[in-house]
């Protein structure tokens, strides 16, 4: 129940915050849309989950921010709420919101194309609407763990280094597949997107373990 | 209060040892005993605050126990706070709730919640419900923190610094609701602070704690008993603590 509680607290926070959010997503958008050439197919779909990307920033900043900010977290612990709670009531409400933003883009997206409004390809299908889901929740979970071990202050550095690695890991990737002997595994999760998306939702609760593993270790839990 | 639950809900702090960079608090032990006010005193840097923070689990420890009515402060985690009202030095809290909001977000953690009491210190201390604690003064935020701490009807009230900034009207309501939460309901109440006229005024015991140890935990009726007509809190502290 306390996770429901601390979900509900923070939906009721942020209500003021996603309305806005959204209509920043669809303003930058339509902005961008109407500069580029867009007639390359899947261009203009990618920018609307590029612009997404940096709405996940945006809900784990909003949701970590003002907790740090009047050291709320602190005041949390102080409250019969154990660590597990907080972290996974954390996880929740971010996917809860990014599942939600995701949502309405998506949504939009599919009127448009209903309307003519937009010509562009893909249809929106279960399995894309799954997998985009998946991707904005990974992006969210990687910089909910940086802002919960460390702090937002310090993590809103993190993701050019991140992004730094993350480019030379795809660049390399061959190389890495090879030297780490993962190419049965590799081959298997390419084969099965199902396959896919659970490794990558083992890697979100991955994020939430560790979450959880560090705040238990922090000499002062704030 | 029967004598079982006197015992029952005696905070023990036992050889309790944390590390934070340079800062070590060495071998911390005390009780706090229901139905008296303990006074926390110490320098700056003395580790009143960790101390605090530690019982509380915000601060992990090295080495050493806190429990409460037999309740593990990390072990037992949930039933030890139940039974534990705190109010930190800092007010920790959601600048876009209302007070009336805060409170009863608050209250959806207690099992033990009494609604009438909430209600009647929020009347007590003036509070206005629709206000929003990010338009707050820090006096009045310590009160909420108080009617937060406060409401479950805690066995054990710690607060880090109650009266530090307040005007003299809210400290002295703030001192009278932890006399009334010690010697009318049977509260076990600490409170650390600088000022030891407050501590000579208010507490029944002061624990003195400097560099990370504690270098007495006295009784102050003892202590007046012992010395006399020339009793005088500022010149015991002194002598310990320099």
């Amino acid at each position: 129940m306390n996770i429901v509680r601390l979900i509900a607290k923070d939906l009721r926070l942020q209500a003021y915050f996603f309305l806005p959010l959204v209509a920043l997503e669809l303003a930058g958008y339509v902005g961008y849309t109407l500069q580029m050439p867009s007639h390359v197919p899947g261009v203009a779909f990618g920018l609307l989950h590029g612009i997404a990307l940096i709405g996940d920033f945006l809900i784990c900043y909003r949701t970590m921010i003002a907790e740090e900010k009047n050291r709320a977290l602190m005041f949390i612990k102080t409250l019969p709420v154990s660590t597990a709670e907080i972290v996974i009531a954390k996880f929740a409400v971010n996917l809860l919101l990014v599942g939600l933003n995701t949502g309405v883009l998506l949504a939009l997206w599919t009127g448009g194309q209903a309307q003519g409004w937009i010509d562009q390809s893909p249809q929106v299908t279960t399995s894309l609407v799954v997998s985009g889901l998946t991707y904005h929740c990974l992006n969210n979970a990687f910089f909910l763990t940086l802002s919960l071990v460390f702090s937002s202050e310090r993590a809103v550095w993190a993701p050019f280094p991140a992004l730094f690695v993350l480019m030379s890991a795809i660049l390399n990737f061959d190389r890495i597949k090879a030297a780490l002997n993962l190419g049965q595994f590799v081959g298997l999760l390419q084969r099965n997107n199902f396959l896919f998306l659970a490794f990558l939702w083992t890697i979100i609760l991955a994020f939430a373990v560790t979450c959880h593993q560090a705040l238990q270790r922090k000499r002062v839990f704030a | 209060m029967s004598g079982a639950s006197i015992t029952q809900d005696q905070l023990k702090v036992e050889r309790l040892c944390v590390r934070l960079g340079d800062f070590h608090l060495r071998d911390i032990s005390f009780n706090i005993e229901p139905g008296q006010v303990t006074a926390l005193l110490g320098h700056n840097g003395a580790g009143k605050t960790t101390a605090l923070r530690t019982i509380m689990g915000i601060v992990r420890k090295d080495s050493g126990s806190v429990s409460l009515g037999g309740f593990d402060h990390l072990r037992d985690e949930k039933d030890f706070k139940q039974r534990i009202g705190f109010v930190q030095e800092e007010s920790f809290f959601y600048n876009g709730m209302t007070v009336a909001e805060f409170v009863a977000f608050v209250s959806l953690f207690y099992g033990g919640w009494n609604e009438f009491l909430s209600e009647s210190l929020l009347d007590t201390l003036a509070l206005p419900r629709d206000r929003k604690l990010g338009q707050l003064s820090k006096g009045m935020r310590t009160k909420v923190s108080l009617v937060a701490a406060l409401s479950h009807e805690p066995s054990v009230l710690l607060l880090d610094e109650p009266t530090s900034g307040l005007d003299p009207r809210a400290r002295v309501e703030t001192l009278k609701l932890l006399q009334r939460a010690a010697h009318e309901d049977g509260t076990a109440v600490l409170f650390s602070t600088h000022n030891l006229h407050e501590a000579d005024q208010n507490a029944d015991r002061v624990i003195v704690v400097d560099r990370g140890r504690v270098l007495a935990n006295e009784s102050l009726s003892t202590l007046r008993r012992q010395i006399g007509e020339s009793w005088n809190l500022e010149q015991y502290y002194l002598e310990l603590a320099l």
